[in-house]
């Protein structure tokens, strides 16, 4: 656990500089913008990026983390150190989480801002909100990290993204072929996400994803020749 | 059988204790195998690892830290009377020169020795001290301002301040200016004898670093080793000869003897490049040296040329 720590610090320390000052620059401004928005919609519209950075921010993190890496050949320090492909990975994964949660926190700095000093606003970041939010951009981030493990930088970025929104495609797709068909799924959702085992099953469905992205990424890098690699 | 392939399955003869020993080792790939190789490096030994590009010397290298999936085979290491398998341990007994002299260029060298001192149990912050003061390297210096040399010489101190048993140098000299480079083997000359029990194996294209620094020699060819011999029982059982002006009759004779591993004719000199010569070899030498002839021990580029030009069978 040590060593997977010092990769991740390490990933903080060369990383942070421009992330800390592009995520201050880009909070410092969202923050005061909404205040002379009359607009409670433009307000809302507004407040709502501000909470949703981190979505943008999951491009570019794994990006510098891993793509970086390998296009400077830095990743062969890393795998010639006696550090497991497991540690490395942690460590990475554990960085990437850490600057997503650095950027989210800034937001919700923003959104608490706006709550104290706008008026008619109501609560964008409710807990169950926060914590759903930070399980799928644990989730996210391990696919995202995995496509980085096998792929290019281009397609590594392509890849999560593109899966999320056939999967977005292919729930809209089955909702409407149902619906065509007179069958609502809505009572059935709304019935299961009232039910106290959501929760659970939410959060062993994202452990689930978390944990097959990394064993993935893990045995690929295992099974490769470190010079091939495209980690 | 060819007498060097002999010698490469067999090795030099060693009275040192082993710390390294890769055996059967095979690892395949779609255009290229390293089949059932063989090799291990002596306490104190310096293993000068030669070969084309391609031959297998990076994925030998590669294999002994465990970054690439063995097909077969295993990499031994022995340290404190046992025997260290498994990549993460060999790493931890290893000290690694990579020929590109990769760093994290935005550290500064008292940063990156931090960052290498937390991945080994072995780390001794006085010799990386001690090491930096001999390389003339100061902690607060940026690396990315660090010149090639210095690159390498801060590898250098990466590589042996957690005391490995063995030195990996992946093309160490590569890249660098001539003055450059002299001042590194002297180092290297000088880790040797501060750290007489240190087993060191060199890759290099440069045959003269080998030549300086290897007491032993193995040269590969298509990811066999071909021959694997101390360097100088290889030098004394392989001569050249410089032969001003000729007997014609005995030019043909010559190049077709068994013993010819390599062979051209310049400006009137014959030269000759003998292997281990057996009675008949050596009447022969005598002739020739009868005739003029003059008869000095091979170089080590000489013999690596000689067999590489031959493509002699393994």
């Amino acid at each position: 656990m040590k060593k997977a720590f010092r990769v991740f610090f390490k990933d903080l320390q060369e990383h942070s500089g421009p992330y800390g000052l592009l995520a201050s620059v880009i909070v410092g401004m969202l923050t005061i913008l909404p205040l002379y928005q009359p607009n409670y919609l433009t307000a809302r519209i507004q407040l709502e990026f501000v909470f949703n950075l981190n979505l943008i921010t999951l491009m570019a993190i794994p990006h510098w983390l891993l793509a970086r890496e390998k296009e400077k050949k830095t990743i062969l320090i890393l795998r010639t150190l006696p550090i497991s492909a497991r540690q490395m990975l942690l460590g990475k994964f554990l960085a990437a989480f850490a600057m997503s949660e650095g950027i989210y926190l800034a937001s919700l700095v923003s959104s608490f801002f706006m709550l104290k000093f706008a008026l008619h606003m109501e609560m964008v970041a409710t807990p169950s909100r926060v914590v759903f939010l930070n399980l799928a951009l644990l989730a996210f981030l391990s696919v995202v990290l995995a496509s980085f493990t096998r792929f290019t930088p281009r397609i590594a970025v392509i890849v999560p993204f593109g899966c999320l929104l056939l999967l977005v495609l292919a729930w809209i797709s089955i909702k409407k072929h149902l619906n065509s068909r007179g069958i609502s799924i809505e009572p059935a959702l709304t019935s299961l996400m009232n039910s106290s085992l959501f929760p659970l099953m939410a959060v062993l469905c994202f452990i689930l994803v978390v944990v097959t992205a990394f064993r993935l990424s893990e045995r690929y890098i295992e099974a490769h020749h470190a010079a091939d690699l495209v980690l | 059988m060819d007498k060097g392939a002999a010698q490469a399955r067999e090795g030099p003869a060693n009275s040192m204790a082993t710390a390294l020993r890769i055996n059967g080792l095979t690892k395949r790939y779609q255009d290229f195998a390293l089949e059932n190789f063989n090799l291990s490096l002596q306490e104190g030994s310096c293993v000068g690892l030669i070969g084309e590009n391609g031959a297998g010397k990076s994925t030998l290298i590669k294999s002994i830290l465990g970054l690439v999936r063995l097909d077969g085979g295993q990499v031994q290491l022995f340290g404190g009377g046992s025997i260290i398998e498994g990549s993460d341990l060999i790493r931890e007994h290893v000290g690694y020169v990579p020929e590109d002299q990769i760093l994290y260029e935005w550290m500064t060298i008292r940063q990156t020795i931090k960052f290498y001192s937390a991945f080994y149990r072995s780390w001794d912050l006085q010799r990386s001290t001690q090491l930096l003061r001999l390389f003339h390297l100061t902690e607060n210096q940026k690396v990315a301002h660090l010149s090639k040399g210095m690159k390498v010489k801060l590898l250098l101190v990466l590589a042996l301040s957690h005391q490995p048993s063995v030195l990996l140098l992946d093309e160490p000299t590569g890249g660098l200016d001539p003055l450059a480079k002299d001042e590194l083997i002297d180092y290297l000359e000088q880790i040797r004898k501060d750290q007489p029990r240190l087993a060191i194996l060199i890759s290099s294209h440069i045959l003269s670093d080998i030549e300086v620094l290897a007491t032993e020699i193995a040269i590969l060819r298509e990811g066999r080793l071909i021959l694997w011999d101390q360097k100088e029982v290889l030098r004394r059982s392989h001569k050249v000869i410089h032969w001003h002006s000729p007997e014609t009759s005995m030019v043909g004779r010559l190049i077709a003897a068994p013993f010819v591993i390599g062979s051209a004719y310049e400006n009137g000199i014959l030269k000759l490049l003998v292997s281990v010569p057996g009675a008949e070899g050596q009447r022969t030498l005598e002739e020739l040296a009868g005739k003029g002839a003059q008869v000095v021990d091979a170089t080590v580029g000489e013999i690596y040329l000689g067999l590489m030009r031959h493509k002699i069978r393994p």
